[in-house]
């Protein structure tokens, strides 16, 4: 079995988000980077999958030369190989991201034989277009199902589960397919040392891409305003604990 | 005109498509259009279309497009447009609804701008979507015959404004087999059990903080005197220390309690995503600089392990 994950990499913002001056870029100077949830929960199960079935499993960025840690994170858990699609261009909107990965798909293909799966996070910890699964999908005419939270894999068949309003959906589609993950459909695992010194000598392959020039024009991010509070400090330690039952009392969660 | 797909359950439209409505509204009072709305379901849609300001509905019947097929929906929705013309097509922010206008950007080959907040249309439309799980608004332009939007879920209230007339016309689309090739072969109503956390009065959340699986026994207590629900941070479940389904945060639950105990939570904006709709927050950490603070209505600065413990003896002697 053979899959390809694509992970982007993100600013690790915490608590609050600095934008640049001009309001295009996220201030990220003294900031780490990571993937979103969805997209490790993604990793771990293509680890599975793999240790399971046999095979080989591919990670693959849109980013920039920086993008490497991610990838070189997803080795150490466990996927056998990298593809940086490297661009230092960093306003690209979906259907550029998407065109740019279905041409490095459809180039790898001819290599080295059809992924059966391709999964991508749910959506992307920054934009959250939510888009790119489904355009890739489309483009190298596949089915897919977006945001699932079970995935089990039997001969040419995976059965996906997915969560809705009205209950949990049950697809069952036909290999290749493309799938998109969400957080919470595995406990993801954390790089091994052995693991992190592997992944030093796995292979990446870098390509340059750039995006053509169709479809949205992002502008600016901005600030979502915010009632930022003054938290009433009740007190320090254990001496709060009479000040904090009277706020329940007010409350009225307790007689 | 603006097109609206309308999601439905037991031949009642949705919150979210309620909500999709009212925006089309104001967005038709910038434009100048009327409002039609599209659904995969019976013609008694009609009446509550109408209270929402629809003066067209078009009912798609067909059989095999009761359930759920992305594909089969969004080519459907595509056959529409040609046949209408509408200058916008706008659809709920829900798993389905950016799932499908994601497949009819792609076989229109049009660009879909989701979880949209607002719209200036002018010359060139400006658009701000929610970004970064509701923690940055961005502003993208675009510039189509057909805009293809989602509109971010609870960015405005449901509100009726009735006309006086909604006239029901049925549309056959024209389906090819492998537009089925992921459609919903059943649906298990399963007993959602993140239910609670989402509908309770009282949360109490721990982060980093609790340090252990063990560390939640005292914030499982104080919950259990308070009748309150206990959830975790991603970090916590993240670790095993808690289950994946009482995580709180952008990719968890979403909760809107009447009072949120956060306790050893730093306040990372994924977690703020999921907790901001608590009427009060009441923060426990020993960290007085963490972002949580500045969300909070009250906070005791201290470790919770040793103030949790003394809520519980306090609550216990009252």
């Amino acid at each position: 079995m053979n899959i390809l994950v694509c992970i982007k990499q993100i600013p690790d913002v915490g608590g609050k988000i600095k934008l640049s001056d001009d309001g295009r870029d996220i201030d990220s100077r003294n900031l780490g980077f990571t993937i979103s949830p969805h997209e490790e929960c993604a990793v771990e199960q293509a680890i599975q999958l793999v240790k399971k079935d046999g095979g080989s499993a591919t990670v693959l960025t849109l980013g920039n030369a920086d993008s490497e840690e991610q990838l070189r994170d997803s080795l150490a858990r466990g996927m056998d190989k990298g593809v940086l699609l490297h661009t230092e261009n960093s306003n690209w909107n979906a259907n550029q991201i998407a065109r740019a990965i279905t041409d490095t798909i459809k180039k790898m293909e001819t290599d080295d034989g059809t992924f059966d799966l391709i999964l991508f996070g749910s959506e992307s910890a920054d934009r959250g277009n939510a888009q790119v699964g489904v355009l890739v999908a489309h483009a190298l005419d596949r089915p897919s199902v977006n945001g699932i939270n079970g995935l089990e894999v039997e001969g040419n068949s995976a059965l996906v589960k997915r969560d809705s309003d009205e209950g949990t959906e049950n697809y069952e589609l036909v290999l290749a397919a493309v799938l998109s993950v969400k957080d919470g459909m595995n406990v993801p695992r954390f790089p091994s040392l052995r693991g992190t010194l592997m992944a030093k000598k796995k292979p990446i392959q870098f390509i340059e891409v750039e995006p053509d020039d169709t479809g949205t024009s992002f502008q600016n991010f901005e600030h979502v305003p915010e009632q930022r509070k003054q938290a009433v400090i009740l007190g320090r330690g254990p001496e709060a604990a009479a000040s904090v039952v009277q706020v329940l009392r007010r409350l009225e969660l307790v007689e | 005109m603006i097109l609206v797909f309308v999601e439905h359950r037991d031949g009642q439209p949705d919150i979210p498509s309620l909500q999709t409505l009212s925006f089309a509204r104001s967005l038709a009072a910038q434009t100048g259009d009327s409002i039609e709305a599209v659904a995969f379901g019976p013609d008694s849609l009609a009446d509550k279309l109408r209270d929402f300001g629809v003066r067209k509905y078009h009912s798609i019947t067909d059989d095999q497009l009761m359930a759920y097929a992305s594909e089969a929906w969004a080519v459907s929705l595509k056959q529409l447009t040609e046949s209408i013309n509408p200058k916008v097509l706008l659809a709920p922010g829900t798993i389905k609804g950016n799932e499908v206008m994601a497949y009819v950007g792609a076989l229109s080959s049009l660009s879909v701008v989701t979880n949209v907040c607002q719209v200036n249309a002018g010359d060139e439309w400006r658009i701000t979507r929610s970004s970064w799980g509701g923690g940055l608004f961005e502003d993208v332009l675009i510039d189509q015959d057909l805009a293809l939007l989602t509109l971010a879920t609870n960015t405005v209230e449901a509100s009726e404004s009735a006309v006086d007339i909604c006239d029901t016309v049925s549309f056959a689309p024209a389906l090819e087999k492998k537009h089925f090739r992921a459609q919903v072969k059943s649906v298990e109503s399963s007993v959602d059990e993140g239910l609670s956390l989402k509908t309770a009065t009282l949360v109490i959340g721990g982060g980093r903080g609790t340090g252990s699986a063990e560390g939640f026994g005292v914030l499982e207590e104080l919950g259990e005197i308070l009748q309150g629900v206990v959830g975790g941070s991603r970090v916590t479940t993240n670790n095993g220390w808690r289950a994946h389904k009482h995580q709180i945060g952008l990719t968890g639950n979403h909760i809107s309690p009447k009072l949120y105990i956060a306790c050893g939570i730093s306040g990372a904006i994924q977690h703020m995503a999921g907790c901001k709709k608590s009427k009060n927050i009441l923060v426990i950490n020993t960290d007085e600089n963490a972002a949580m603070f500045s969300h909070a209505d009250y906070g005791v600065i201290g470790d919770l392990h040793e103030v949790v413990p003394a809520i519980i003896e306090e609550l216990k002697n009252s």
